[in-house]
């Protein structure tokens, strides 16, 4: 009897052991395999298909520490110092152009489009674009633009974008975290899946932080049935005042504060 | 036959008479063409910049006083296109700048040849297409 009763342990535990090694493999016959090692279908000229629009759900344009790594930004003492002491109003405010790589996750779509030998970024919001070549050329050198220097190249199955050249007045989120004319961002979009990228984003700046330090998000398609990107305009009925309020206004007296009375532009007839 | 030329020297009339609202916005409005500028100052500030870059020269007068000269012109890009940096002026750099004078009579005008210390010669606008 104990001897019975003993093999009956044995096999429920047999049976047991074969049914967890085996579900594993049962759900990824059902599931097509995604994560970093998810091929992504390709474009005609056999790169990567990253097309289509996407957006991101998180809270990362209020705050871009949220998807910080160790939800950390390294900075330099004399930066944090600078930042103190600088404009205490975010510059979208004024219609500025987010700068890189806050624009990615503005809380607006975007598409991407490609072409043999360059990618083109159309964002939703203020209708920016960053039109990439993909062939590793030099940066330009000289000027600072709201959106940079983008300059792109394939590994494998990610897109890798070097952007320099951004303007140091942009900041990289509405909690006032700013840079300087040294910022340098390298991009990765991979495909993870049917309906998701992984953006990974290096950010250095040796006059800001003490090291180069990393944000990610996954980024999702949006699947909505006939779904375009349309107008995000920013200057119109805004009669020439910020159009966001003060996120942090400045302490009283501060030179940089502004007055919440604005000038409401009279309609002229001609 | 008759018609097709009616519509085409209409045509083309209409875009000539878009020609000068097209060289360049505020132009007309606010520089004259007949009040050419010759100045040669250092620099104070030089902000390239959108919509229009400014170069500010300071320039003594013959009384001996010196004032604040503002020349209006391209943009940013089409400085940048134009071979500037943000570096190519420098404050205290002696330079001469040609251009055309505010209608206002102020010491601002639309800038159009700059010189650098070196002698090289730097394209700010031009007569069709202003800075």
């Amino acid at each position: 009897m104990a001897k019975e009763l003993k093999s009956a342990f044995l096999l429920v535990a047999i049976v047991a052991a074969l049914l967890a090694t085996s579900s594993p493999a049962s759900a990824q016959a059902i599931r097509p395999k995604l994560g970093p090692s998810y091929v992504a279908p390709r474009t005609p000229d056999g790169k990567p298909d990253l097309q289509g629009i996407w957006e991101t759900r998180n809270a990362a344009a209020f705050d871009v520490s949220e998807v910080a790594e160790g939800h950390e930004i390294p900075y330099l003492p004399e930066a944090l110092d600078r930042e103190q002491k600088g404009p205490r109003v975010d510059p979208i405010a004024h219609c500025k152009m987010p700068g890189v790589p806050r624009i990615t996750y503005m809380p607006f779509p975007f598409q991407i489009m490609q072409r043999p030998g360059y990618v083109v970024f159309m964002y939703e919001y203020l209708h920016d674009q960053r039109i990439i070549q993909t062939n590793s050329r030099p940066h330009i050198d000289g000027i600072d633009l709201w959106l940079g220097d983008s300059v792109g190249h394939w590994e494998g199955n990610t897109l890798v974008v070097d952007v320099t050249n951004l303007d140091e007045r942009s900041w990289l989120d509405s909690a006032r975290h700013t840079h300087s004319d040294a910022l340098h961002v390298v991009e990765r979009y991979t495909r993870t899946g049917p309906n998701t990228i992984n953006y990974e984003a290096t950010i250095e700046d040796p006059k800001t932080y003490t090291r180069p330090w990393k944000i990610s998000m996954p980024l999702y398609r949006n699947t909505e049935p006939g779904f375009e990107l349309r107008e995000q305009e920013c200057t119109e009925g805004d009669n020439g005042r910020p159009i966001h309020p003060l996120y942090r206004p400045a302490p009283k007296g501060d030179p940089l504060e502004l007055t919440r009375e604005y000038p409401v532009k009279k309609e002229t007839s001609k | 036959m008759r018609l097709a030329l009616a519509i085409l020297v209409t045509v083309v009339g209409l875009c000539l008479a878009e020609m000068p609202a097209m060289a360049h916005h505020s132009f007309a409005a606010e520089y004259d063409r007949d009040k050419p500028v010759k100045v040669t100052g250092t620099i104070s500030k030089f902000d390239l910049t959108n919509p229009h870059s400014w170069i500010y020269v300071e320039v003594k007068g013959a009384d001996g006083k010196t004032a604040t000269w503002g020349f209006e012109t391209a943009s940013l890009i089409a400085m940048f296109r134009r071979g500037f940096k943000k570096d190519t002026l420098k404050a205290g750099m002696l330079v001469t700048i040609e251009g055309f004078q505010a209608k206002d009579g102020t010491h601002t005008a639309n800038g159009q040849k700059l010189t650098l210390p070196d002698g090289k010669l730097m394209i700010l606008g031009s007569e069709e297409s202003p800075g």
